[in-house]
């Protein structure tokens, strides 16, 4: 059964955690500078304008949750939290909570300073970044998980970030056919392709498939590392 | 009574290597059970296997009567406390902070704080940054935060590790008082000294296998080769046998007055192990 009490007394502790974490607070402010330089004007024509709100998500989703999770493994401080009476639901959702709300936070800004234009459908909206949140917050627990240290974290991200959050630019270097309409199902295409689609009243169902297929095999996949990995 | 834990016949190994081989023993309530070995002989990985942070091959582990699996459980969790060597705390938070967070976690009231810093000797240090902390007061913190729940069966790896002679007693005597209150103590140490000053009852592992164990004064006088020796006022030192001659030459020391001492050759617990397993305890 999952404790409301102990998930939140996790999430207080991180709150305090982070707030004096010079490192990960310069981290969480990275995409405004992304979104600074990304600004828009004018009509939506491509995917690629919604580049700085998944560029959030990676930064502020997956690496920030990485490095919090690698810290709590590098001072063995996961290991008291897995000692003590919390299970593994309440240890995930209390450890990603800060890193969903930073996240949230930050993607509004980055949308307000950027000019990015969400599509009027705010519900689809809505639901496509809590499952796009739900794919990049495991992969940064995955990251936090295989990582010995934070400074490893630091390394083994940025594979992730040019994968994840910067396909639209690799895309336009790319000739190989295939490949592009591989890059096409990763999650980073896949929101862009979606929020354009709703900004332009087109169907969004597949690519709602897609990222749903890609939060199950993550959420799955941050399972079965975590039972590996959790005590090491 | 019935045994608070029961291990029989353990058997675990890494990737093929044994770790520990046909481990067996079992501890008493509130006895203080002191497993003693040098690095790399098991001691750690026995204590994950008893806290269920690690499966075993074969064998039996029971807790509280149950297979080691249902502590799992968050109520069972709550019935232990379990120290590591390197359970860390929260470095940017204060002791308070760490201290509440754990409160929250084990459903303890806040008040339990200041009792809990009191019986480490940290009354008014909560407020302090635990980064600021020396390693003897982060031990200590870390030992308050293991006992806030109170828990019945306290686990603990090399609580005293490189701490100062200042530091380990007073964790020797807050671990001596939790015992006098009824907590049992699973003990890991490669001091010896540790060992015979808070333990009621020992083991002696190595390479996974325990060679030895029961109460330290037991094995101590069953190894003692009964001699002993007396310490003249010349400083010159007699080796005499616990027997009819040893007494008369004591005896005609004392008429001599050239005595200054007498002490029985009693083997240390690191002799004992020396002997048994032809290693040292470091």
């Amino acid at each position: 059964m999952i404790s409301v009490k102990r998930i939140q007394a996790v999430v207080i502790k991180d709150y305090r955690d982070l707030l004096k974490n010079a490192y990960m607070l310069s981290t969480a402010v990275i995409p405004l500078f992304f979104a600074l330089l990304l600004n828009q004007e004018g009509e939506v024509q491509t995917a690629a304008v919604f580049m700085p709100i998944t560029l959030t998500m990676v930064i502020v989703g997956s690496f920030i949750q990485a490095a919090v999770i690698a810290e709590e493994k590098e001072k063995n401080t996961l290991r008291g939290l897995l000692l003590s009476p919390l299970n593994t639901a309440e240890i995930f959702i209390g450890k990603s909570v800060i890193s969903a709300v930073s996240s949230l936070i930050m993607i509004v800004a980055v949308v307000l300073i950027g000019n990015i234009p969400l599509p009027d459908q705010m519900l689809l909206t809505a639901a496509a970044m809590l499952i796009s949140l739900i794919i990049f917050i495991s992969i940064g627990t995955i990251l936090g998980l295989v990582s010995r240290t934070v400074m490893e974290t630091s390394v083994i991200v940025i594979p992730v970030l040019f994968i994840f959050g910067m396909g639209d630019i690799f895309k336009t270097m790319i000739e190989a056919e295939w490949l592009i309409d591989a890059m096409s199902y990763l999650p980073d295409q896949q929101i862009g392709q979606l929020l354009l689609q709703l900004n332009n009243g087109e169907a969004v169902g597949d690519h709602f498939l897609v990222l749903s297929i890609w939060a199950v095999a993550s959420v799955f996949v941050t399972i079965y590392i975590y039972k590996k990995r959790r005590f090491d | 009574m019935s045994n608070i834990i029961d291990v029989t016949n353990v058997r675990k190994e890494y990737e093929g290597k044994k770790a520990l081989d046909d481990l067996s023993f079992s501890i008493q309530p509130g006895e203080t059970f002191g497993f003693l070995g040098p690095s790399g002989s098991g001691k750690t990985t026995t204590l994950k296997l008893l806290t269920a942070q690690e499966g075993y091959q074969s064998g039996n582990i029971h807790v509280f009567g149950a297979s080691v699996e249902k502590l799992k459980d968050p109520k069972q969790m709550k019935r232990i406390g379990v120290l590591t060597d390197n359970t860390g705390l929260y470095e940017r938070l204060t002791v308070e902070a760490n201290l509440r967070l754990y409160c929250k976690l084990y459903d303890v009231s806040y008040q339990r704080i200041d009792e809990v810093l009191h019986e480490v000797g940290l009354t008014g240090e909560e407020s302090k940054v635990v980064s600021k902390l020396s390693k003897g007061m982060r031990q200590r913190v870390t030992l308050a935060r293991t006992i806030l729940h109170k828990p019945e069966l306290l686990f603990l790896d090399e609580p005293t590790s490189a701490l100062d002679p200042v530091s380990t007693e007073r964790i020797h005597s807050i671990l001596r008082t939790l015992n006098e209150e009824g907590t049992t103590i699973f003990l890991t140490t490669h001091d010896m000294y540790e060992a015979e000053r808070i333990c009621d009852r020992v083991a002696f592992l190595n390479k996974g296998h325990i060679q030895l164990q029961g109460p330290p004064r037991d094995l101590r006088v069953s190894h003692s080769d009964s001699s002993i020796t007396l310490l003249l006022k010349d400083g010159r030192e007699q080796l005499v046998g616990n027997d009819h001659e040893g007494a008369e030459r004591i005896g005609a020391a004392i008429a001599s007055q050239q005595l200054a001492s007498v002490h029985s050759n009693e083997p240390t617990l690191g002799d004992i192990f020396a002997r048994v397993t032809g290693k040292e305890l470091f």
